[in-house]
């Protein structure tokens, strides 16, 4: 056990602060901008830097580094409030999934564009019919001589409208169910069939849509990894989707605000004391799941337990400041007198997601109970 | 970074498993040289220690570790010896029943006494809270505010650490319980209000396990505060889950949990409760 930042990793940190002191001011602060702040030029402007990619291998010209250093760097950016939804399901959960899975073609194809902020990914997992359920996927994928014709409804894809490719999860093997005959593939979002809708959350914005494909045609090589192995590539994937600094920090905003609120009140500063050790504890268990990682074991039930915990907090943080700001919580996120600067109208409007996306509390605690205690 | 326990580690904490089950644990203590671990190593010690904490939580054993493995030695620069140092302050101290020293702090400095009354005043079994009178001239003092705020801070991560052990092994004793204990038929944890119970539980403790070893491991003031505020306020919710979860038997004398949530019920409010701490952090987030 070592629980301190390496030098090396303290250095990164300083850098990274360096640039967001330079960039502050080319880029709104908001809560929720690792997945709403799309903003492809910062994106580029980290990926100069080498700052996408840098958990994969050097070969493919990723940092080489490990994922405790990926959550030492994000940390600095998700303080900040800075957009990075132009690359970071590319970045966190793509890009590894290529590597892990994809054929040298693939790679050669992908991953470069992916280290460049150049291309968006959107996660193509949910439809109507499978939530929670992600095994009740019914989009199917049937070959067609050398190539694959899909047909499906996919919902709840954050950023599709941004995207350049979806990563898709289809029933490959017709009459399978459940876990059996999945497969992956990555399908571009011009590919004739393709269309997307928009669904505006509860807050106005909008991030959500709705993909429909209709008998879309996409060669033999849109095919990630092994036919029919979808389900055991997809669960690997969620690990590293649940075990994100984002999961305690994406009201950072509000709670920085809420220090300011605070003053020298005895009362609000016990109850900012008890969020802000919540929010440490969270992050314990954040690093404890990247270091799973590290091992060599993708986190399971570590990263079930660290987001289901986090985002407890998360809510938590909206609750505790909309009682302090009391009836200027009803103002307009740009009123004058809005509390916290704006951040708690927005922060407020999308707290319900935390404990859904990326895993309800119910599914992370079912899978706590079952895998991780044997229950 | 890293999470890995290491071999040595794993060898500390089955050594102070064992001794924490042996017959007099305090003893145990003095004899395997577990009290000097801060004395002999100022800057690596507390991590070790945090590590017989949990130990000795885990098993619910109450001994004088913090005053005398880590008060007094973080004051005053030598091992206490196989003396039990007392700590309080306000005329109440911890561990002050059959103590042989005991520590009173004012104002950003701190007194050690050998002569002393002591008067028990705890409700709870083990607990060695007591009214405390010093009388005569101290035997050591330091007046140093810094060193007594490390002092302060350092007892609390290691109280986070033995409420930590205690979480750990409440959260075993819940998951194993709701396998055994059969209703309707089958298995309680067989009912998902129970399973998501007991992985709330467990959740928690493996919270607390790391917040407390990166306290007093990395010993950033913020992590200290932030160990035994959280593990503090979490150790009220994780106590009554687990009675919860385990129904009348949890509730009796004899079946064992109930020491172990009456210990974190002391531990709560000793060495700084929540609220107490909790304030420092903000203190220092808001600077």
């Amino acid at each position: 056990v070592h629980l301190k930042f390496t030098e090396d990793q303290e250095r990164l940190r300083a850098e990274a602060e360096a640039f967001i002191a330079e960039h502050t001011g080319t880029f709104d602060v908001a809560c929720d901008n690792w997945i709403v702040g799309f903003d492809r030029e910062f994106s580029k402007k980290m990926a100069a830097r080498g700052w996408i990619g840098i958990t994969w291998p050097t070969a493919y010209g990723g940092g080489g580094r490990s994922y405790v250093d990926r959550l030492a760097l994000s940390e600095v950016f998700l303080a900040a409030g800075a957009p990075l939804a132009a690359h970071w399901f590319g970045d966190r959960q793509m890009g590894p999934s290529i590597l892990a899975h994809g054929t040298p073609a693939q790679q050669e194809r992908y991953l470069p564009e992916i280290l460049a902020g150049a291309v968006t990914f959107c996660i193509g997992m949910s439809e109507p019919q499978a939530g929670s359920d992600l095994a009740g996927v019914r989009t199917r994928a049937v070959r067609d001589g050398a190539n694959w014709r899909i047909t499906g409804h996919k919902i709840w894809t954050s950023l599709a409208h941004h995207s350049d490719y979806i990563y898709l999860l289809a029933r490959s093997t017709p009459g399978s169910e459940r876990h059996e005959g999945l497969s992956e593939f990555i399908i571009p979002l011009n590919t004739p069939g393709v269309t997307i809708s928009p669904i505006h959350d509860m807050s106005g914005a909008h991030h959500f849509n709705e993909v429909f494909l209709d008998d879309v045609v996409v060669p033999d090589d849109a095919l990630i990894g092994t036919e029919g192995q979808g389900w055991r590539q997809v669960t690997g994937q969620l690990g590293y989707e649940r075990a994100g600094l984002e999961r305690v920090m994406s009201v950072w905003p509000l709670l920085r605000a809420m220090r300011t609120a605070a003053g020298d009140d005895e009362r609000r500063l016990e109850e900012l004391g008890a969020l802000e050790a919540a929010v440490r504890v969270a992050r314990g268990l954040i690093f404890r799941a990247a270091a799973t990682a590290d091992e060599g074991r993708p986190p399971d039930h570590e990263a079930a337990m660290a987001k289901v915990f986090s985002t407890t907090v998360e809510q938590r943080i909206t609750e505790v400041a909309s009682r302090w700001a009391g009836r200027a919580a009803r103002l307009a996120p740009d009123h004058p007198d809005a509390a916290f600067g704006g951040h708690l109208s927005t922060a407020w409007l999308i707290a319900p997601s935390f404990s859904i996306r990326g895993g309800t509390n119910e599914v992370l605690r079912g899978i706590i109970a079952r895998r991780g205690l044997g229950l | 970074v890293n999470f890995t326990v290491t071999e040595e580690e794993e060898a500390v904490l089955a050594a102070a498993t064992e001794v924490a089950g042996s017959a007099d644990p305090w003893t145990a203590l003095i004899e395997g040289g577990w009290l000097d671990l801060v004395a002999d190593d100022p800057a690596g010690g507390l991590a070790y220690t945090g590590l017989v904490a949990e130990s000795l939580g885990a098993a619910a054993v109450g001994v004088p570790l913090i005053g005398t493995a880590v008060v007094w030695p973080t004051l005053f620069g030598t091992g206490a010896g196989a003396r039990r140092v007392a700590v309080g302050e306000d005329g109440l101290a911890e561990d002050a029943v059959g103590a042989d020293l005991l520590i009173v702090f004012t104002d950003g400095s701190a007194s050690a006494y050998s002569d002393f009354s002591a008067e028990p005043v705890g409700g709870l079994e083990g607990d060695g809270l007591a009214a405390v009178t010093s009388t005569g001239e101290p035997v050591e003092r330091c007046t140093d505010p810094v060193r007594v705020e490390l002092a302060r801070r350092r007892a609390a991560a290691v109280a986070a650490a033995e409420m930590a052990g205690a979480l750990g092994r409440v959260s075993a004793m819940t998951t194993a319980y709701v396998q055994e204990r059969q209703q309707f038929g089958r298995p309680v944890s067989a009912f998902q209000a129970v399973a998501h119970g007991a992985a709330h539980l467990a959740t928690l403790a493996e919270a607390a396990r790391w917040s407390a070893r990166i306290a007093c491991q990395a010993q950033e003031p913020v992590d200290m505060h932030a160990a035994k505020g959280w593990i503090s306020a979490a150790s009220a919710e994780a106590s009554a889950v687990a009675h919860q979860l385990h129904g009348a038997v949890g509730f009796t004398e004899e079946y064992g949990l109930a020491r172990l949530t009456k210990r974190l019920r002391s531990l709560r409010f000793a060495w700084g409760d929540d609220g107490e701490h909790h304030l420092s952090l903000a203190r220092l987030t808001t600077a």
